[in-house]
């Protein structure tokens, strides 16, 4: 133990005269008495002429004398060294993300997350500035710069786990910006690792990073898919991926409507991905949930993605309008999905198009009448549209993914695809690139080949190039992408998707007849909330619950949809040990050297307790006379006989 | 003796007036005498006096110590009353009763009361003590005075010392008492609070002081 003010120990020279102030106390009232014969008899043995034995018996001085030790001591500033943290500031990143309900680390990653940053900040020093941030699928600031440690015990306290993924970097930037002015800052992040990092991070002070986690044992059902069979049927398509690192018998189950439809024994071997197909289950059912249960001493760490909802709803078909020149390939795309029927135009016919569910138009664009209402696709177009520029053409295109993860490129391999030529369109406001070729003559180096958006109330898809003009249609990729096109602009059930990632919006473009006000969801606890609608679009966030929602339109008109952990990121919990960011040098032990924890507020309380107890024991004659006035009070038959 | 509320001196006279008439009145001789007063202004000895017509004189004589100021009458000398008592037990020839009325706050009456006991006397000793000495209210330092010998004692009262005198003061009555039965002396410890009436019908009998 060792002291910050010990200057605080000159004060131990009032104890010499507390002493000679009792010792000098002179000030005794003069009382005449009959006789001082018994009292001399008394005080023989205590003679006031020896002045220590005066002292002895006294109470009041020996606690007077402790009351001004404990608070020289207080003043001193005791304090012990702890493990922790030195740092004046500091930022806890707490990651939510759905990885960490895993239970490798009883109870959950996230409780014992909680319990070390508990620790973390009991550890702190008194004045320690302390922020508090939740990484789970949004980034909240829980606690900014307060040294309030109650209040960030309690945060923590109230921490929950989130159902989707975390981006550490809005975080890691606040984290930044906080400990940007600050001369000792630490940032500690709480995680398991499998987060969404930022390629480059400049942030000021130390940040350690305290991997959560010991096991990646987990199976977790990856994808279900509800498709109309044959006879009326359904058949559901699920696929089950073992992270483990040893072969894992497991079995799946399938409920339609809660009753066990089908169930299936898998034996997963290490790190696979295995597809089950589930035929002729009830065509009536409302949802169909697929279940990963125990078959034997599986391991599976984590609960959330071990159940996936669907729900099948036929929808009204949609019309499609082809104007076309003639285009097998398409054509024969587009037979092939049921319940899409097709009316195909003629390039005479283009400029008086119906209106239609969709319309696709192959290399023409009608010149003097406007575009017919509903969504679009353009297919290598010729010329400028009022969505969009055509400023030339682009030769021998190499087309790639304009990012990971884009919806509309599930399953599609770009590579090997060879394209002759594409019109050159930059990319409108309104649009998102889904293929992009490179250009050295365009300013942001890339053209896209493929762009979708959504611009007056409408969806429009813009393929730059005539699939005549590449191998595309040859190539595997054709198909699966016409798929997810068809799917994005005629989605089956009024826009609503079958399955959503948690956290992921649901956007929908309403019909001009809903009425905004009825417009409710009804999440999978019960609850109902108002989604947010503008320009009849309809923008709903709060996906962050797993499991059904139930979309009501109208009275008649209702739809479901379902949130599953579809995410192979947070499925693979296996926990990782170094974080890689450019730019930051990571640590991965919380603070050797901690602050130093200080004792003087308990010393200064017992000085607390020792002057209350000397103010008590300076009265106890008055307090007992006080406490014997009221029993004798309380007493009937003191009161009868009087009190003496 | 003059101190207290009821006031010992007052006490004793009132008592002593009492157990007077009670005497004369059963035609015994009686006489009175004031011990450690040196002053003119208060007599010191009533002679011998006889018959309930003399009850009068006793009154007078007594009562003159009550009215009469005898403050700075009273002896300076700690040992003077018992010394008194001494001389008076050493002039009287018929030995008789003696009822000795005093808080015996001084040295000296051992000696004094053995001699009387040796002549032959019935020795009462009535020991009368105030409130405030049985039970005294002291609080904080003190320095205590006392009232006929001006002597003093330093000491800061609190409850052990409050304690602890009421200790002294038990340990003295009962040594007291030990050393009266020792000498077939009757011994009777009164505080002036006490009423006439229990004294005379009920702790005097009781105590074999009056038959």
């Amino acid at each position: 133990m060792s002291f910050l003010a010990p200057t605080a120990f000159f004060l131990a020279g009032l104890l010499p005269v507390i002493l000679v102030m009792y010792l000098l106390k002179l000030r005794r009232s003069e009382r005449t008495v009959s006789s001082t014969y018994l009292w001399q008899q008394m005080v023989q043995d205590v003679q006031a002429n020896a002045p220590w034995q005066r002292l002895r018996y006294n109470l009041l001085l020996l606690l007077q004398l402790l009351f001004l030790v404990f608070m020289i001591l207080a003043l001193a500033r005791p304090f012990t060294q702890a493990q922790g943290i030195s740092s004046q500031t500091v930022v806890f990143i707490i990651d939510t993300s759905a990885s960490m309900t895993a239970s490798d680390v009883s109870p959950t990653r996230l409780e014992a997350a909680k319990d070390q940053a508990h620790r973390l900040v009991e550890s702190l020093h008194d004045n320690a500035r302390v922020t508090l941030i939740d990484a789970g699928q949004e980034t909240r600031l829980l606690i900014a710069s307060s040294n309030d440690h109650l209040q960030v015990h309690q945060a923590i306290d109230e921490l929950q786990p989130g159902a989707a993924g975390s981006d550490l970097e809005v975080a890691l930037q606040l984290a930044a910006a906080i400990t940007a002015r600050q001369p000792d800052a630490e940032t500690i992040l709480l995680s398991d690792g499998n987060v969404t990092l930022p390629d480059r991070l400049a942030i000021h002070g130390k940040l350690t990073y305290l991997p959560i986690g010991l096991s990646g044992e987990n199976q977790a059902i990856s994808l279900l898919n509800l498709q109309p069979g044959l006879e009326g049927g359904l058949t559901a398509f699920a696929t089950v991926i073992n992270f483990s690192e040893q072969a894992e018998p497991r079995r799946i189950a399938f409920y339609a409507d809660d009753e066990l439809a089908a169930a299936f024994d898998l034996q997963l071997p290490p790190g696979s991905e295995q597809s089950v197909l589930a035929p002729d289950l009830p065509g009536s059912a409302q949802k169909v949930e697929a279940r990963l249960l125990p078959a034997g001493p599986a391991v599976d760490y984590l609960a959330a993605d071990d159940r996936a909802l669907a729900t099948y709803q036929p929808g009204e078909p949609v019309s499609v309008t082809l104007a076309s020149p003639g285009n097998l390939f398409l054509e024969t795309a587009l037979s092939l999905f049921p319940g899409l029927p097709v009316t195909q135009v003629n390039p005479g016919g283009v400029e008086s198009l119906p209106a239609a569910g969709f319309t696709i138009l192959d290399g023409i664009t009608p010149i003097t009448s406007s575009l017919p209402a509903g969504n679009l696709l353009f297919i290598g177009p010729l010329r400028s549209t009022e969505y969009f520029t055509v400023t030339g053409t682009l030769a021998s295109p190499v087309p790639r993914a304009a990012s990971e993860d884009h919806p509309l490129l599930r399953y599609v391999n770009l590579e090997g695809i060879n394209i002759l030529d594409s019109a050159r369109i930059p990319l409108p406001a309104w649009a998102q690139p889904v293929i992009v070729a490179s250009d050295p003559s365009d300013p942001t180096g890339e053209i896209p080949l493929l762009f979708t958006g959504q611009v007056d109330g409408r969806r429009v898809a813009v393929l730059a190039f005539d699939i005549r003009h590449s191998d595309l249609p040859l190539q595997v990729a054709f198909p699966v992408l016409f798929s997810n096109l068809v799917d994005w602009l005629a989605p089956g059930r009024s826009g609503v998707p079958a399955s959503l990632q948690p956290g992921a919006p649901l956007t929908l473009l309403l019909p001009p007849s809903a009425e905004t006000e009825q417009i409710t969801i009804t999440r999978p606890d019960g609850t109902t909330d108002h989604p947010e609608i503008h320009n009849a679009q309809l923008i709903y966030t709060r996906t962050d619950q797993l499991g059904l929602y139930r979309l009501n339109l109208s009275d008649e008109q209702a739809y479901t949809f379902a949130v599953n952990l579809f995410a192979p990121g947070e499925s693979q919990i296996s926990p990782t040990q170094t974080l890689n960011i450019s730019g930051v040098p990571l640590t991965t032990q919380a603070a050797g050297q901690g602050a130093p924890r200080e004792w003087w507020r308990a010393l200064a309380l017992i000085a607390l307790g020792v002057l209350t107890a000397e103010w008590l024991v300076y009265h106890r004659p008055t307090l007992s006379r006080l406490y014997r006035q009221i029993s004798a009070g309380l007493d009937p038959a003191t009161k009868k006989h009087g009190y003496r | 003796m003059d101190w207290g509320e009821p006031n010992k001196l007052e006490f004793a006279a009132r008592l002593a007036a009492a157990l007077g008439f009670v005497a004369l009145a059963s035609l015994d001789r009686v006489t009175a005498t004031v011990l450690g007063i040196n002053g003119p202004a208060v007599r010191r000895h009533l002679p011998s006096v006889r018959g309930k017509r003399s009850a009068l004189s006793l009154f007078e004589f007594l009562g003159a110590l009550i009215h009469e100021e005898v403050g700075p009458a009273l002896s300076q000398n700690p040992g003077a009353p018992a010394a008194a008592l001494g001389a008076y037990g050493a002039t009287t020839h018929q030995p008789g009763a003696v009822l000795l009325f005093s808080d015996l706050l001084d040295n000296g009456w051992q000696p004094a009361l053995n001699r009387l006991a040796g002549r032959g006397f019935e020795v009462s000793v009535l020991h009368i003590l105030s409130l405030d000495e049985l039970k005294p209210e002291l609080e904080g330092d003190f320095r205590l005075i006392d009232s006929e010998t001006e002597q003093s004692v330093e000491l800061t009262a609190n409850f052990d010392t409050l304690r602890r005198y009421k200790d002294v003061l038990a340990d003295w009555q009962a040594s007291w008492r030990t050393f009266c039965i020792a000498r077939n002396m009757h011994y009777l410890s009164i505080d002036t609070s006490q009423t006439l009436e229990k004294l005379l019908f009920s702790d005097l009998p009781q105590q074999g002081v009056l038959r």
